[in-house]
C-alpha cells in the first residue's frame, strides 16, 4: 500500500469500513460502537418509511419524541441491502457491480476502487490518466449537487426552483450520454472510447452559468433561507465532504488524500454548520468544480484498457478520494489478478450518522430538509461484498 | 424574491419538447436498441445474447458485445400485456425502490423535469398506493422489500398495472433477483436505468394514448 498504513488508531476520521476505522493516512480496527437514546415513559417511537412519498429511496425512520421535539432517530437504512458478488473477480468485471453500488456516483465509486487495485500493484498513475479522472469525478459532482439543491427546494415547497434544476439535471445527463455514450458513464472506463474535453468543457460551463443565475436568485428567497437556516446544526462529531465544510472543517480529499490530489484547490468552507451552510457549500462547490475543469490540461479522455487492469496483481492497496457526498475509501486485496477481499466506506454512511445526531432537538417539520440537506444515497450504504 | 422567477421563465422561451425532440435530443448510446452487426462470440454477463438473439430484459448494456451488436441509438424499449384506455386522462405511479442503484429513481423523477413535463400527458405521481393505479418498481427485489412490494400491491385499487423499470426488476440483471410473481398487467421497460424518453413512451402507450 503506498498511501495507508495499518495502525492502532487513527488521527482524524474519514471513513468507517465493516472492519476498518480510515483516517488520513492510517487504518485501524473497527471498534466504534452505537448508542441509541433510550425510551423514556413519555416517549413515543413514530415510524417513517421504508416506502412512502417524500423519501426517494427505501430507509426506514423511527422517530423517538415525547410529542414534538425528536430526542433521537433511529435509521434502518438496510430495507433495500444488496449483495455484491465480486469476490474472485477481476478488476474489469467488478467494476460493473461497483458502478451500479450507487448509479449517480459511478464514476467516483468506479475511480476509488480501481486507484486501490492499481496501488495494491505498486503501479503509479499517469498524469493525464489522473487529469481524465478528475474531469469525470468533477462532472459527477456538478450534477450531485445540482440534485442535492433540487430535492432541497422540493422538500421546502419552491417547484420553479426545482423545475430550473430538474432541466439543468437532464442537460447534463445528456452531455455526459453524448460524450461517454451513457448518462451515468456506466460502462465507460474499459471501454476505450476518446472523449474530446473542448466541446465537453464548454457544454458543462453553459450549464453551470444557468446554475448560478438561479443561485443568486434562491440566495434573495426568504422562504427557502427560513426553511434552512439553524435547521440540523452539527459541528461535532465525524463529519466529512459538504456536511463537514458547512461546519467550518476544511475536510476534503482533494486536498489532503494522496490517492488522488489535485494541484489546485481552494475549499469552500462555511461556519454555521445547518442546512443552509450545507446548501451554500454544495452551491459554491458547483462554480469551484467548474473551475478544476477548466484549469485541466487534457484535450481528451482516453483511458487506457490495459493500464487500469494489469494482470497477476497480488497484494493489498487502499484509496481515499473526494467523492460527490464526501470521502469514499476502498481497500482492496488481490491474487493472481482476482479480488479476495473488498471493504469499502461510503460518504452517505458517515454523513447518515452525522444526520442523526443534526435531528436531536429538531421538530418533524425540519426533517426533510435537513435529510436532503445531507445529500445521503441509501444505495451505496446499502451494500455488501460477497 | 420569488418575483424574478417568471421573468426569468418567460426569458428563456419553450423548454419543454415535442415527443420528436425529446426523442431526439435526449437519444444515447446505451441503452439502446441493439442489433447484430457482426458474427463471433460475446460472453455476455447476463446472458442477454443467446442464439445470436438480444434480449433487451437482461440486458445491462455493459458494452462487452460492441463490435458484434451496436447501439442504434432508439429507444430501447418496452413490453406491455396490456393497454388501458381507461387511464387515457390520468394515470398516477406509485414508486417503489425495492433494491435501486439510485439512477432509476433519479430517471423517474427527470420525466417531470421541463423538458419532459410527462404531466401533460396525463402521467402524475401518487402519495400513497391507495391513490395509485401502477406501481412503478426499481431495483432487484430483494427478501424484506417482497414483503413491502406484496403490501403496495394490495393497497393499490383495481384496475392496477405493475410496472418493472430497468433490468434489475425485470430479471435482476448482474445485482439480485428480479420479480417472479404473478400479475395480469405488467410494463417492462427495458434499460439499465430506462432513460426518461423510455420510459414517459411505454407509460403513454399503456394508457392508450397522450390525452
Amino acid at each position: 500500500m503506498n498511501y495507508f498504513e495499518f495502525s492502532e488508531e487513527v488521527d482524524e476520521i474519514r471513513g468507517i469500513t465493516e472492519s476498518f476505522i480510515v483516517g488520513k493516512k492510517k487504518i485501524s480496527r473497527n471498534t466504534l460502537k452505537w448508542e441509541n437514546e433510550v425510551k423514556g415513559e413519555r416517549d413515543i417511537l413514530f415510524s417513517y418509511g421504508p416506502s412512502t412519498a417524500g423519501l426517494m429511496e427505501s430507509i426506514g425512520f423511527r422517530f423517538l419524541t415525547p410529542g414534538e421535539k425528536i430526542k433521537d432517530t433511529l435509521i434502518d437504512y438496510k430495507w433495500k441491502e444488496r449483495t455484491l458478488n465480486i469476490k474472485g473477480k477481476n478488476v474489469s468485471d467488478a467494476i460493473m457491480y461497483i458502478e451500479r453500488m450507487n448509479g449517480v456516483h459511478a464514476i467516483s465509486n468506479s475511480i476509488a476502487f480501481i486507484i486501490s487495485c492499481l496501488d495494491a500493484a505498486y503501479i503509479e498513475i499517469k498524469e493525464e490518466t489522473k487529469e481524465s479522472f478528475i474531469m469525470m469525478i468533477e462532472i459527477e459532482r456538478i450534477r450531485s449537487n445540482l440534485i442535492v439543491i433540487k430535492r432541497l427546494c422540493e422538500s421546502a415547497s419552491l417547484s420553479v426552483p426545482m423545475y430550473e434544476l430538474s432541466s439543468l439535471i437532464e442537460k447534463i445527463s445528456r452531455i455526459i450520454g453524448k460524450h461517454f455514450g451513457h448518462r451515468y458513464f456506466f460502462s465507460y472506463i474499459f471501454s476505450g472510447k476518446m472523449v474530446e474535453t473542448e466541446v465537453l468543457v464548454n457544454e458543462i460551463e453553459e450549464v453551470v452559468d444557468e446554475f448560478v443565475e438561479i443561485y443568486s436568485i434562491l440566495l434573495e428567497s426568504k422562504i427557502f433561507i427560513n426553511r434552512l437556516v439553524r435547521n440540523g446544526i452539527i459541528k461535532k462529531g465525524i463529519l466529512i465532504g459538504p456536511a463537514a465544510r458547512g461546519a467550518g472543517i476544511p475536510a476534503d480529499a482533494r486536498f489532503d488524500s494522496m490517492s488522488l490530489k489535485y494541484e489546485h484547490i481552494r475549499i469552500v468552507k462555511e461556519n454555521f454548520g445547518d442546512a443552509f451552510a450545507r446548501f451554500l457549500v454544495r452551491s459554491r462547490e458547483v462554480m469551484e468544480s467548474m473551475e478544476i475543469i477548466r484549469n485541466l490540461h487534457i484535450r481528451s479522455i482516453q483511458l487506457n484498457r490495459m493500464e487500469l487492469n494489469p494482470k497477476n496483481i497480488k497484494g493489498q492497496g487502499a484509496a481515499r478520494i473526494e467523492g460527490p457526498a464526501g470521502d469514499i475509501f476502498f481497500f482492496t486485496e488481490l491474487e493472481n489478478g482476482k479480488l479476495k477481499n473488498v471493504e469499502y466506506s461510503s460518504a452517505s454512511y458517515i454523513n447518515t450518522l452525522s444526520f442523526k445526531s443534526s435531528m436531536s432537538g429538531n421538530i418533524f417539520t425540519d426533517f426533510h430538509f435537513n435529510w436532503e440537506s445531507f445529500g445521503i444515497w441509501v444505495s451505496e450504504m446499502a451494500v455488501n461484498f460477497q | 424574491m420569488t418575483g424574478f422567477w417568471p421573468s426569468r421563465v418567460l426569458k428563456k422561451g419553450r423548454v419543454v419538447e415535442t415527443r420528436d425532440e425529446m426523442k431526439r435530443e435526449s437519444r444515447v448510446m446505451w441503452p439502446s436498441l441493439l442489433e447484430r452487426t457482426s458474427n463471433g462470440n460475446v460472453e455476455c454477463p447476463t446472458n442477454a445474447i443467446i442464439d445470436e438473439k438480444w434480449f433487451g430484459e437482461r440486458c445491462i448494456f455493459c458494452r462487452r458485445c460492441d463490435g458484434l451488436f451496436s447501439p442504434t441509438e432508439k429507444g430501447a424499449g418496452y413490453e406491455i400485456t396490456s393497454i388501458n384506455p381507461f387511464f387515457k386522462k390520468s394515470l398516477y405511479l406509485f414508486p417503489i425502490d425495492t433494491g435501486s442503484c439510485g439512477s432509476c429513481n433519479e430517471e423517474l423523477h427527470l420525466i417531470f423535469s421541463p423538458q419532459y413535463d410527462a404531466n401533460r400527458f396525463g402521467i402524475f405521481m401518487a402519495a400513497t398506493p391507495r391513490h395509485a393505479d401502477v406501481i412503478f418498481v426499481m431495483g432487484v427485489i430483494n427478501e424484506r422489500m417482497r414483503e413491502v412490494l406484496e403490501r403496495v400491491i394490495e393497497a393499490t385499487p383495481e384496475p392496477k398495472t405493475l410496472v418493472l423499470s430497468g433490468t434489475c426488476a425485470i430479471s435482476g440483471g448482474i445485482m439480485g433477483e428480479g420479480f417472479s410473481g404473478k400479475f395480469e398487467n405488467i410494463v417492462k421497460i427495458f434499460g439499465c436505468p430506462p432513460t426518461p424518453a423510455n420510459i414517459i413512451e411505454a407509460l403513454i402507450e399503456l394508457k392508450g394514448g397522450e390525452k
